[in-house]
């Protein structure tokens, strides 16, 4: 993986978070710091279960409505993997784990990030992202302070500017 | 009108700066074409057929003097010295310097105007009912709600990366010219029994290849709900609209797989989770917003409308004029008028520097420094006294905006098509121009009474053939341009879309066969029939016997 920033403007030195190769015919998975697919995850959540490290990476088309039972708390990292940086489904799904899942845990943007929407991914409830390399890693963080206002709630900031300061009347 | 406080002036100058560095990025090979493409369609800018082209956006058609000067000064510094005013009320440039692109939208800012999100899969420009606040069958300004929408929705952080484009429309009159029905989303406030405003929310309606008219999904949402309610329909459509072909990922598509009901079904779980939160506006924050849009106080001024009724049966160019060009103001003594981008030669919405300078003028001086654009592709003063009227047919006539024929056939809906747009299939410029050459006679124009013809140069739709009640589109036949004709489409409260008519036709068959549709309107109709009201009395039968009829005896 490449570089990882932080929506605080650091990169997160020594992550030792892979995404796991194996598939579910591979049988259980070692021990190790992964992130395991949701399949994966699926066939083996009973033997997984009571390790210290669990991490989970989702893909953007993924139904939050299936993590109405799982406890998330176990989770130290959930990962949204995006095929492509226009596929917002995994901005929704970000709202959706942090809003109606109500998980506390890291989120992570990984796969084809664009530094220019980083804040939208901070917006939307994500805490680290993967970038290609360490010129995109200075851009992403440029991009984290690009703008001092929206208008719209977000996760980060769920209250509307109009809500927020102290618009003056005409 | 909505004037900028220090924050919404600090999106647009931030907004700017990043697309400086973008577009520097994308000079210097830092981003690819890739990447690029969906950051400068965010701020309206394409890659034509032969330059880029950058929309602008007129935030529900409304502008200042002072703005419009700014457009007609950007035309002059960075284009050839003319725009193009859209079917969505906003405004293109066909000839621009990608490396310019920066310097427009600073310029624009410093009258408070971007072009942010006029293009790209995301939430446009929310358009409305040109003559709102000043219309006289209205229920309800919809301006402060387009402008509450405007802010919801710019830079919302789950919602600029949607399967597809999102077009949003409000109309809060009794007759809606805002066209809702076909709109991703279609708002119909109205007032309550306590007075209070309440929307109907259609959803799923749209043009393109796939013409649909919106389905109504909630009715009476009070505006306390408005933006919960919204932001709810934009998630489902997030998750579930389809990515895997463009052409299927409009929000109708969804509706239309789902079915509206299932739709609405899931759109009021997700809003019941989501209505509590602090999206929604407060009272004071819509109180702020609708201060802007007070409406003027207009000094009283005689009341000529019963000399300006006689003035009409003139068959002068002042009364064919003011037959056309009027709308009936609110306020007694003014009146509304529109000033024509369809003289016969001009390509439909096209307007030069000195046109748009002198339109600033006239509005200085006649209509309260405000104009509005409309999504007829032509411009309006809305608050002419109508002791003014015959200095502001001299000062339009002397401009070339004072054709006399706004709602007939010759007051022609047209995209830029084929000699511009990299879309089309075939051009339509050209084709509205044959058509108005070939009724040019005013006495027939105003007999055939109101009429719409829309042209679009292919199935995007651009030009709204689908609700045009003679639709014109532009179709590719092994590289040959053609035309395929379709009747008795409509975008007004009872909305319809058009019926083909047959196969199309060569360029230089269509005015021909146009004027066989009209002959055959004027043969069927009743007396003060419309051409619309006696299409959908008799049905397209006659009409097709009349074109193909006709020329397979020749």
């Amino acid at each position: 993986m490449g570089p990882v920033l932080k929506r605080n403007g650091e990169e997160l030195s020594a992550d030792q978070w892979v995404l796991y190769a194996g598939g579910v015919d591979d049988g259980p998975p070692p021990n190790g710091d992964w992130l395991f697919a949701w399949p994966v995850w699926e066939a083996y959540s009973e033997k997984l279960a009571g390790r210290d490290r669990l991490a989970l990476c989702l893909d953007t088309a993924f139904d939050a409505e299936k993590l109405a039972q799982v406890d998330l708390e176990q989770f130290r990292l959930i990962g949204i993997h995006f095929e492509t940086f226009q596929d917002g489904r995994g901005l929704s799904l970000a709202v959706e784990l942090r809003k109606h899942c109500h998980y506390q845990g890291e989120l992570r943007a990984l796969g084809d990030i664009l530094p220019d929407m980083i804040d939208y991914l901070v917006r939307c409830g994500f805490d680290t992202f993967v970038v290609r390399n360490q010129e995109e890693l200075a851009e992403a963080r440029k991009n984290l302070s690009v703008m001092d206002h929206y208008y719209s709630a977000s996760v980060t900031n769920p209250r509307p500017l109009f809500r927020n300061i102290r618009r003056q009347p005409l | 009108m909505y004037k900028y406080d220090q924050y919404d002036q600090r999106v647009v100058d931030q907004r700017v700066e990043q697309f400086r560095r973008q577009t520097h990025r994308y000079i210097e090979g830092k981003l690819t074409e890739e990447e690029f493409r969906p950051l400068r369609l965010h701020n309206g800018l394409y890659m034509q057929r032969l330059a880029p082209m950058m929309r602008i956006a007129i935030p529900y058609g409304l502008l200042s003097s002072e703005q419009l000067r700014m457009l007609a000064l950007i035309a002059r510094k960075y284009d050839k010295g003319y725009g193009h005013f859209s079917t969505r009320q906003n405004i293109q440039y066909n000839w621009l310097l990608l490396e310019e692109a920066p310097d427009i939208l600073a310029d624009l800012a410093r009258v408070q105007m971007h072009a942010i999100q006029t293009s790209g899969n995301c939430i446009r420009n929310v358009t409305a009912d040109q003559y709102s606040g000043v219309a006289h069958d209205e229920n309800v300004d919809a301006r402060p709600y387009c402008e509450l929408v405007r802010q919801w929705s710019t830079f919302h952080p789950e919602f600029d990366w949607l399967p597809r484009k999102f077009k949003i429309a409000i109309n809060g009159a009794q007759n809606d010219r805002a066209a809702t029905d076909v709109h991703d989303i279609g708002l119909d406030i109205y007032k309550g029994e306590d007075g209070e405003p309440l929307f109907d929310v259609k959803v799923g309606g749209g043009l393109g290849r796939t013409p649909v008219i919106g389905r109504c999904i909630r009715k009476g949402l009070p505006v306390q709900h408005l933006l919960s309610y919204l932001e709810a329909v934009m998630r489902i459509y997030n998750r579930y609209g389809r990515r895997d072909n463009i052409y299927k990922a409009r929000i109708k598509i969804l509706v239309r797989a789902l079915g509206a009901e299932v739709f609405a079904r899931q759109v009021e779980e997700e809003w019941l989770k989501i209505r509590d939160d602090q999206i929604d506006v407060t009272e004071e924050e819509l109180n702020r917003i609708a201060r802007h849009f007070e409406p003027p106080e207009l000094e009283p001024s005689p009341d000529c409308w019963p000399e300006l009724e006689a003035e009409k049966e003139k068959k002068t160019a002042y009364g064919f004029w003011l037959k056309n060009n009027l709308f009936r103001h609110k306020v007694t003594g003014y009146v509304i008028v529109t000033l024509s981008l369809k003289a016969i030669g001009n390509p439909p919405g096209d307007a030069t520097d000195v046109q748009m300078e002198g339109v600033a003028d006239m509005a200085d001086l006649y209509s309260r420094s405000e104009i509005r654009t409309t999504h007829e592709q032509n411009l309006i003063l809305p608050h002419v006294r109508q002791t003014d009227l015959p200095k502001v047919f001299e000062a339009a006539r002397k401009l070339g905006l004072a054709a006399p024929f706004t709602g007939t056939l010759a007051d022609i809906v047209c995209c830029p098509g084929g000699d511009f747009c990299s879309l089309a299939n075939a051009k339509s410029i050209p084709i509205a121009e044959a058509i108005q050459r070939r009724f040019d006679d005013l006495d027939y124009l105003h007999d055939l009474g109101p009429l719409d013809l829309n042209i679009s140069g292919c199935m995007n739709a651009c030009g709204h053939h689908h609700v045009g009640h003679i639709g014109i589109l532009g179709v590719d036949k092994k590289s040959q341009e053609f035309y395929q004709v379709s009747l008795g489409g409509n975008s007004t409260q009872d909305s319809s879309l058009g019926t083909i008519v047959g196969p199309s036709f060569s360029s230089a068959e269509v005015p021909d066969k146009i004027a066989e549709i009209l002959e055959c309107y004027i043969d069927r109709r009743h007396s003060k029939e419309t051409f619309l009201e006696c299409y959908r009395r008799i049905g397209i039968e006659p009409f097709r016997e009349a074109v193909y009829g006709a020329s397979t005896k020749t």
